[in-house]
């Protein structure tokens, strides 16, 4: 390159460089609204789709920007008003009825049950494996409180450390809304940094992994709004069919739908809270092992509806994660952030791969690597 | 450019006959469009600087769009199947080039090398893709020139190859 060549990338690229270097100086305080950047940034590309369907009609970028926006608000604000103290109520409930007693009950169900279950000649073995467990659950249920507790002490931190939720979350609707209106102008503005050699380079990755990744989040909502209605759907129609009563349906249907954003570990996420609250409610009929099969069967068949129907349908991009990378990254997210580390873990990881395979491929494909 | 960061969203952009309007009215695929279509198409392209001999675009690389030539000059340059490099053509102030990437999928044909510092105007197919989108209108219309380009290059071909036919007959 010529020296008069390097020069203007040099000063081209001070644009860049000086506010990356300010935002890593001051990390402390520049991190959190960094981080809504990013959220603001996922948000807009689901939204874009939707402000493009309509401009096709209105034909004027703004109104239709509002339009959509004005629609998500009373759509999400009826939704909320509507489900919202159903999943709150539920939510405090449950807190209240998780305490010492009812693991002591869960514990005494659970023993019955194997015993019923299992041959009698294992009935001494198993009542010792209990009793050991039951000198041991004043501590475990000590170690699941503090952790619980400063998980959530943990996540809030991050992602709440800017002022309440409320004003994060008016940030980030905000951000996504200039996002989706001018995306096309900060993201001329930021080619316009790129030195020639990699310019075509950068739009075209920029372009690729902007459809893939959008069609990634979207995927992954409409798949846990999809598996959230199907749990709460098949618990209800368990319950009306079977003797089986369930309290908090809607609060585990919800569980069962966020927690597919985690493989493997997801179809368990709703299956096992639902066996829990089983066992601790006073049913009608006794508690019977043939019952949990059922709870097991409407999960699995919510589960055989996604894998057939709904994953294909709509295209979620399941990008092959191999068990151990999810293991691990859902480790180091529960580390970083708690349970919302943990839920968030492999979509994040998701986006990093899809960024570096696209980056990878446009390196290679224009003679850089 | 328009700043996204500092420009008032809200303000009524005025159409005027800029630099760039003026070669974006010289190109064929951007013919019989309004001021206002060409302010548009404006506002989305992406203007860039070469200096002498920078590569534009190197043969067989996916190919995004074409480039509009506002000041200088640009070689199309490729290989022979005997490794030789050719010129292809030499290009100057309002011509284009690449514009088949525009509907193509297939890679570059050819190298593009600045012939001396220029200043072009790339448009590419997002960017179509978009107007087609929001716009169809406008996008049909550049949809039908760019259809005409192709086809007046595709008959002057026909001709040069039906000369050089007569020729060796």
């Amino acid at each position: 390159m010529k020296r008069t060549g390097l020069v203007v990338v040099v000063v081209q690229n001070l644009v860049w460089v000086l506010p990356l270097g300010f935002v890593i100086y001051l990390w402390e305080y520049t991190a959190s609204m960094l981080f809504m950047l990013i959220i603001s940034l996922l948000l807009a590309s689901v939204i874009r789709p939707l402000v493009s369907l309509l401009e096709m009609v209105i034909a004027k970028r703004l109104i239709s920007t509002i339009a959509v926006y004005a629609g998500l608000f009373l759509l999400v604000g009826y939704g909320l008003n509507k489900l919202w103290p159903i999943v709150y109520d539920e939510a405090v409930s449950i807190q209240t009825y998780f305490n010492m007693e009812t693991f002591t009950e869960l514990r005494e169900k659970s023993e019955d049950l194997a015993i019923g279950f299992l041959p009698e000649s294992m009935h001494d073995q198993t009542r010792d494996v209990f009793k050991g467990f039951d000198t041991r659950l004043n501590d475990i249920w000590g170690v699941v409180v503090t952790n619980i507790q400063s998980s959530l002490s943990h996540a809030g931190s991050l992602a709440m450390s800017v002022g309440s939720i409320l004003i994060s979350t008016l940030f980030i609707i905000v951000f996504s809304f200039f996002f989706v209106l001018e995306g096309h102008l900060y993201r001329k503005s930021f080619v316009a940094m790129i030195p020639n050699a990699y310019f075509e380079m950068t739009l075209h990755i920029m372009d690729k992994a902007t459809a893939s990744l959008g069609a990634y989040i979207r995927g992954q909502l409409l798949a846990a709004s999809a598996i959230g209605i199907l749990s709460i759907t098949g618990l209800f129609i368990l319950q009306a069919i079977t003797p089986i009563q369930i309290p908090y349906t809607v609060l585990i249907g919800t569980v069962a739908g966020v927690g597919n954003l985690i493989p493997f570990v997801g179809p368990v996420m709703g299956m096992i809270p639902a066996i829990i609250v089983y066992l601790v409610t006073e049913q009608p009929d006794s508690v019977q092992f043939l019952h949990i099969v059922f709870i097991i069967l409407t999960f699995a068949s919510v589960q055989v509806l996604d894998n057939l129907f709904i994953s294909p349908m709509i295209m979620s991009g399941s990008i092959g994660l191999h068990p151990m990378v999810i293991i691990i990254a859902v480790t180091i997210g529960g580390s970083i952030a708690g349970p919302v580390g943990m839920l968030f873990s492999v979509p994040i990881l998701s986006m990093v791969i899809v960024i570096v395979t696209e980056l990878r491929w446009g390196l290679r494909r224009y003679g850089h690597m | 450019m328009k700043n996204p960061l500092w420009s008032n969203i809200f303000k009524k952009k005025k159409p005027t006959d800029s630099h760039v309007q003026l070669t974006l009215k010289q190109v064929p695929v951007f013919d019989g469009l309004s001021t206002r279509n060409l302010t548009a198409i404006e506002d989305i392209v992406h203007e860039r600087h070469f200096v002498k001999d920078e590569i534009i675009f190197k043969e067989s690389t996916p190919g995004l769009g074409m480039y509009i030539i506002l000041k200088g000059n640009v070689s199309i340059t490729g290989v022979t199947s005997d490794n030789k490099s050719v010129e292809y053509a030499k290009l100057g102030q309002g011509d284009f080039f690449g514009e088949v990437s525009l509907i193509d999928e297939s890679d570059r044909s050819a190298t593009a090398i600045a012939g001396s510092d220029c200043h072009l105007m790339a448009f590419f197919k997002v960017e179509l893709m978009d107007i087609l989108t929001h716009s169809p209108k406008l996008g049909n219309k550049i949809l039908l020139n760019l259809a005409r380009v192709i086809s007046t290059r595709l008959k002057t071909t026909n001709l040069a190859l039906q000369k050089k036919s007569e020729i060796k007959d």
